[in-house]
């Protein structure tokens, strides 16, 4: 640990008059699980949404492995190597299983439409080692048997799941979760949790998630940041932030202390 | 009793009805037989009409009270003959022909049966006019609706297999009557009887063999087999066969005219007599442990070259007893292939890597064959329509790649096929620029002359490629500037391209280039040079509608094949995720501009390939050819077959292109068929006819994973 | 170094990096703009050079810009249909040239027979008012049952299948027309109005090479010359009576969306639709009440079109040049944005009329230059001049 992979330097993103996204300065280390919580309607997907490039900010740097990343395609930083889930699950549906994923291998296949249609050799066996590997993904995340559904006649659990193992595909530095347990009951929250921990235990991953459940984010959250009405009001360990009147302000009004910290 | 959905259903289908009789298609179908003086066009207009608003009344209420659907369908049906019964009484009444220009003889029409129809006495005027005098017709029309409605009231509650089987023997029993003068001599009922009994007796032995074994036969012994059953025929049919009893048509019942295969054996191709019908003998020996594809298109072509030999017994009229020999020869085969074939599949599947092989290269090899000696059977005329329905599936497939495939709606596909034709047309035929900057007016000048002073003209060999890749990069300009933009955009901008291009080549600004309306001609006949066989060689000509068939065969085989290669590629991937969702397809490293261009690109080039032969095959191109319709024609079919389904695609091109080009006289209401069909597809089974297959992958990708059988537990 | 030198470097750095964004933006990154900004300074010099020339003078400018002005308040007017509707589905409703062209139809069939009973010629306004509100209608349910059977099951499908439909829908309208009232074409007989016949002005005409001339100003079918400020100009009072119509329909629309409940109820559904639906708004009605008012402006605008003597004929493709171009309108003005509709229509009108001759284009090839503006728009400036957003990737 120790080594910077993210620094998001006083982003800010605005929609018209409303500033959705106010100065936040962000760091994230290599190894890390880092988390971002706050109200609804605080901004967190949109930062998400600007470090992936679907928005770009006004103003402001992300550094991504010490490269500035603002401006730069979404498909552009992929290829640096970030990859997302989305809140609400945004899989391919008419696509198997198996084939989210090897679209996930996409920026990692060199096949190229030439070679895909004469059938060359390497292509060929570049696209047999991509299924072996898509395949080994899935039964990573413990779909081996529904290779062949259509993502979108999978159950809920299964296509979170499988939206992350299309998200691992791309074999990222920096993974973004956004809300990987909504909707999720306590027991498949803990598989969750555990499962995330895997991740980057190992996998080695950096972990970046939105989240709404305390208890998860507190347990196994690096740091925890803070953001209301699009600005950054506090960061730091589990620990800190439950502490942090401004914390306790922005979820409660001014209402009493240490809710948080019960709920933890 | 009469539920909300009735009527809802009742209203739309009753509207549309109505429309379509003001439009005077009783009018317009009034020649056509489908059984002479039995039953006519439009009778089975009317009971298509009749029994699919009862039908459609009835549907949603198939799993309720035994009674419900019948009445309810009945109660539609009721209601549309008084509606009709009203128009026939408006229609005598008044003249409705100021806004109905095409509403002509309503009465007397099959609506009345035939029978006049009279409101007004003609002599004695005072009786009351609203008061019908003559009305015999119209009572038989409530009565045929309400039994019609009592039918499709009844046909919801049987199964929906039942339903299908007989339901599409029926359209195909009607469809291969209205085409029979076109399609009834292809081949004797003796020759396709010869074929199916080699066929079927082989498949027969086969099959009873393999029940019969615990440990299945040699692929080797089978085939040896089958072409001992197939030669046991040929030796058969030579032996009842007297020349004079194949020479007045047969001896198996002395009808039709000559047959074309048997005659072989009698001209001493004795050989070859031998070598068709053990082929057909192997054929038939594999085919109960074929792969599922094989297995069931050799059967439906079995069952086609019976229904083939049947028509042909009729001559020009087809009685009655044929049509329902016909109807059930296809109900039999449609409800029996596909459970053979599923038995023939588990069958194949536990055969060795090489008999998989085995088995799939002779299939191929003789489908290969019946494709070679297709159009000596067909004659021109047949030939046009085919080569006509390969043009249209193989321009499907191209369109297919954009819209099935990227999910980017094109309506501008004919500025590709035009920009193919123009291509070949502008460098093979006489213009400004191959004929040394001279001005030709093609009516004004001789071949010879043409021949004397075009001398900058290259073969169509030289052309097509050229054709091809400028329709490909053309088709990649227009991409540019909007696919950033949203997929409506792109469907506008493509529709003005489209137009764009017609007025240019219509424009009398270009017209030493391209001819303006009246277009370039003659453009030369494709031609290859074999330089094998003796001192000349062989030269092949591509100018009729029989041998333009290769060409075309070989087009769309080339277009299948890229099309097919890619669409299982990482590129084909790229492809259907942008079409899923563009913004994850984007995360996910995909770049969506360059991956949307690929699909222009391909496309493109295949509308190019297809525009250029189009011109070879037409040895001209006008601009009234490259028109609007054309792209809506293509759209069509791949939207009403499926779209990113090349099966489908070929299925919309048969039934859409196929139809209306072997019925002219359907050919005023294609369009409105069209769009009718693309409102309604859209409406009711939004993915097409034959949706595509998602790819089984997943069973590969375990046995590379685990490469040893993991089928232990 | 003291903060404002760095203050002054900044602000050269980034003006120069504006300027280098600017190259790059329209060459590296859009080769098209860059080929676009040639063809549009080529586009220009020839202009000049034909305007400097005396090839194209200012009299022909104004009198096709008076030309182009009516012509375009009919794009406008038919727009306005693309523009309402797209504002609240966020779809493109290609079969709005085909309502169009079915108010051609509805107009012609009153027109008719009032027409040959004389009572188009008795009571010409009652009977031109008879004519609009029949021609209005025909539009207005057309497109009501369009939306009622085609697009409103299809609301939630993917984005494909409703654009799919509209097309069926349209080739299905088109055709239909074909076969109910026949391939022929029809024409909308001549209507004149006289006012002011006792001013000195007369009307002529030539029948059967005898010049006939009635006392009054013909208001519908009369052309006349006019000497305006030094400019000889061949007018129809019609391309006024056009435009003035347009704006006043146009006006009265504009005060709708805003002032009546209904207008208001629009506006929150275009916003969104969702919260629309829990504020109590019936969405449904509202969505009726879009595709009603824009078909009943096309049908306006469609015997608007057809009252020009020479150019009335009615045929079942008649829709399909104006309806497109109608669409580029909403697009120069920003689709979804009702008075960019307006000025879009207005522009695109002008620039056609004008824009031939000026460039020295053949007629056969004016139908071009629609086109060339709406790729021109897309690439340049997406949005429409007024910019609504369409881009946007969130929609």
């Amino acid at each position: 640990m120790g080594e910077l992979l993210l620094h998001a330097m006083t982003i800010t993103k605005r929609f018209g008059g409303l500033t959705a996204v106010n100065a936040v300065e962000l760091k994230i280390e290599r190894g890390m699980i880092a988390s971002l919580i706050g109200p609804n309607g605080a901004g967190k997907t949109t930062f998400f949404n600007c470090i992936t490039g679907f928005y770009t900010p006004e103003e402001g740097r992300i550094m991504f492995n010490n490269r500035d990343i603002r401006g730069l395609r979404t498909d552009q930083i992929a290829y640096r190597g970030i990859a997302r889930t989305y809140q609400n699950i945004r899989l391919f549906g008419a696509m198997t299983a198996l084939e989210n994923i090897l679209v996930g291998m996409h920026i990692h296949l060199k096949a190229t439409p030439i070679g895909s249609v004469l059938g060359f050799s390497r292509t060929r066996r570049e696209e047999r080692e991509a299924l072996k590997e898509a395949y080994r993904l899935l039964e990573f995340v413990g779909l081996g048997d529904k290779g062949d559904l259509l993502a979108s006649n999978l159950a809920y659990g299964f296509q979170r799941r499988l939206e992350v193992a299309r998200a691992l595909a791309l074999k990222p530095q920096l993974l973004l979760l956004d809300e990987p347990t909504a909707g999720m009951n306590p027991q498949e929250t803990d598989e969750m949790m555990e499962f995330i921990r895997n991740l980057r235990d190992k996998l080695n991953l950096t972990i970046f998630l939105i989240e709404h459940d305390m208890k998860l984010v507190m347990s196994i959250s690096d740091q925890v940041s803070v953001m209301d009405y699009g600005t950054k009001i506090s960061e730091g360990t589990p620990a800190y932030v439950q502490k942090d009147p401004a914390v306790i302000k922005a979820y409660l009004g001014s209402a009493p202390e240490e809710v948080l910290s019960e709920q933890a | 009793m009469i539920k909300k959905s009735t009527f809802q259903r009742g209203i739309l289908a009753n509207g549309i009805v109505l429309l379509l009789t003001l439009t005077g298609i009783f009018n317009t179908f009034a020649k056509q037989e489908v059984i002479p003086e039995k039953l006519s066009l439009n009778t089975v207009i009317i009971i298509a009409m009749v029994g699919i608003t009862g039908y459609a009344c009835a549907y949603p209420l198939r799993k309720g009270k035994p009674l419900e659907p019948m009445v309810n369908a009945i109660f539609a049906t009721l209601w549309l003959a008084v509606m009709w019964v009203a128009l026939v009484w408006l229609y005598s009444t008044i003249d409705m022909r100021f806004i109905f220009q095409n509403l002509t003889g309503l009465n007397p029409s099959p609506l009345t049966f035939g029978e006049t129809v009279r409101f007004v006495a003609v002599e004695a005027t005072e009786i009351d006019p609203l008061l019908p005098i003559e009305f015999g017709g119209l009572v038989k029309l409530i009565i045929f609706c309400a039994m019609m409605g009592a039918i499709s009231g009844f046909a919801v509650l049987l199964s929906l297999r039942l339903q299908l089987i007989v339901g599409v023997s029926a359209v195909l029993t009607v469809v291969l009557s209205l085409i029979s003068t076109k399609i009834n001599g292809i081949i004797t009922l003796p020759d396709a009887l010869a074929f199916v009994t080699a066929f079927g007796l082989a498949y027969l032995v086969s099959w009873f063999l393999n029940n019969r074994r615990t440990t299945p036969l040699p692929q080797w012994l089978l085939m040896a087999v089958g072409a001992l059953v197939g030669a046991f025929v040929a030796v058969g049919l030579l032996f009842v066969g007297t020349e004079e009893a194949f020479a007045r048509g047969g001896i198996l019942r002395g009808i039709g005219t000559a047959p074309q295969i048997i005659d072989m054996g009698l001209r001493g191709l004795i050989g070859g007599l031998f070598g068709v019908f053990a082929l057909t003998g192997v054929a038939g020996a594999l085919a109960p442990k074929a792969e599922r594809l094989s297995h069931n298109t050799s059967l439906y072509f079995v069952m086609m070259l019976i229904v083939l030999g049947l028509l042909n017994t009729g001559g020009r009229k087809l009685p009655l007893e044929t049509a329902l020999l016909i109807f059930g020869v296809l109900t039999l085969g449609i409800a029996l292939i596909p459970s053979l074939g599923k038995k023939a599949e588990s069958q194949f599947v536990q055969l060795a890597r090489g008999g998989k092989l085995q088995s799939r290269g002779i299939f191929l090899f003789v489908l290969a064959g019946v494709v070679l000696v297709a159009p000596q059977f067909m004659g021109v005329s047949l030939a046009n329509n085919i080569n006509l329905i390969i043009l249209y599936a193989m321009l499907g497939i191209g369109l297919n790649v954009m819209i099935g495939y990227a999910g980017l709606l094109d309506l501008g596909f004919v500025a590709s096929i035009a920009i193919g034709a123009y291509t070949v047309g502008i460098l093979t035929g006489p213009n400004i620029l191959t004929c040394n900057g001279v001005a030709i007016n093609p009516n004004l000048i001789t071949l010879d002359e043409i021949n004397q002073l075009c001398t900058g003209r290259i073969d169509f060999w030289g052309a097509l490629p050229i054709a091809v890749i400028l329709s490909a990069v053309t088709g990649m300009l227009l991409g540019v500037p909007v696919l950033g933009l949203r997929g409506d955009y792109l469907a506008i901008v493509t529709l003005g391209f489209g137009e764009i291009i017609n007025r240019i080549i219509y424009s009398d600004k270009f017209k030493p280039l391209m001819g303006g309306a009246q277009g370039l001609s003659p453009i030369p006949v494709p031609e290859i040079f074999l330089p094998i066989g003796g001192e000349e060689g062989i030269n092949l000509v591509f100018g009729n509608a029989t041998s333009v068939f290769y060409l075309y065969i070989f087009a769309i085989l080339i277009a299948i094949f890229v099309t097919y290669r890619l669409s299982i590629s990482r590129q084909g991937r790229s492809w259907r995720a942008i079409r899923a969702d563009e913004d994850v397809a984007e995360a996910m490293g995909i770049h969506t501009v360059r991956t949307k261009l690929m699909a222009f690109m391909v496309s493109s080039a295949i509308g190019g390939l297809g525009g250029a032969i189009l011109a070879a095959q037409l040895q001209s191109v006008t601009p009234e050819n490259y028109k609007l319709a054309f792209s809506i024609n293509v759209l069509a079919l791949v939207i009403i077959g499926g779209m990113g389904s090349i099966p489908g695609v070929i299925l919309g091109a048969v039934v859409l292109a196929g139809l209306p080009e072997l019925l002219r006289e359907l050919e005023s209401y294609r369009l409105l068929a069209f769009g009718g069909l693309l409102v309604l597809v859209m409406l009711v089974k939004s993915e097409g006819l034959l949706p595509p297959a998602p790819p089984r992958l997943s069973e590969q990708a375990r046995l590379l994973t685990h490469p040893e059988p993991a089928g232990t537990d | 170094m003291s903060g404002e030198d760095i203050q002054a470097g900044r602000i050269s750095d980034a003006t120069e990096s504006k300027l280098m964004k600017f190259i790059t933006e329209n060459t590296v990154k859009n080769p098209l703009r860059g080929i676009f900004i040639v063809l549009f300074v080529f586009l220009l010099y020839i202009t000049l050079s034909r305007v400097l020339g005396g090839e194209y003078t200012i009299q022909q400018i104004v009198q096709q810009f008076i030309f182009g002005l009516s012509q375009g308040s009919i794009y406008a007017l038919i727009a306005l249909g693309y523009t309402l509707v797209y504002g609240i589905l966020l779809m493109i409703n290609f079969a709005h040239s085909e309502v169009f062209m079915m108010g051609a139809y509805g107009g012609f069939f009153a027109i008719y027979p009032m027409a040959e009973s004389g009572f188009l010629q008795e009571h010409t306004l009652l009977a031109l008012g008879l004519v609009f509100l029949s021609a209005m209608l025909t539009s207005l349910v057309t497109a009501v049952l369009l939306e009622r059977i085609a697009y409103r099951p299809l609301r939630n499908a993917p984005r494909l299948v409703p654009l799919i439909t509209a097309i069926g829908a349209s080739i299905t309208l088109q055709e239909l027309a074909k076969q109910l009232f026949g391939a022929s074409p029809r024409r909308f007989p001549d209507v004149n109005y006289f006012i002011l016949p006792d001013s000195g002005i007369e009307t002529c005409k030539t029948v059967a090479r005898e010049r006939i001339c009635t006392p009054g100003l013909d208001l519908i079918g009369g052309i006349y010359d006019v000497n305006f400020l030094g400019l000889d100009l061949r007018i129809r009072p019609l391309s006024f009576i056009t435009l003035f119509t347009a704006v006043i329909l146009m006006f009265s629309l504009w005060r709708f969306i805003q002032n009546t409940k209904t207008g208001k109820s629009m506006r929150a559904v275009a916003e969104d639709k969702n919260t629309a639906l829990l504020m109590g708004i019936d969405v449904n009605r509202v969505i009726v009440v879009t595709f009603a008012l824009g078909a009943a402006l096309a049908g306006a605008g469609a015997v608007l079109a057809r009252l020009v003597p020479g150019d009335n004929i009615i045929s079942p493709y008649m829709g399909f040049l104006p309806g497109i171009k109608a669409f580029t309108a909403a697009v120069v003005g920003g689709i979804g944005n009702v008075p960019g509709a307006m000025f879009g229509g207005l522009f695109l009108g002008v620039v056609e009329a004008v824009g031939p001759g000026l460039l020295g284009l053949d007629n056969q090839l004016q139908d071009v230059i629609a086109f060339g503006l709406l790729v021109s728009i897309l690439i340049f400036r997406p949005t429409g001049i007024f910019g609504e957003v369409v881009a946007d990737k969130k929609v």
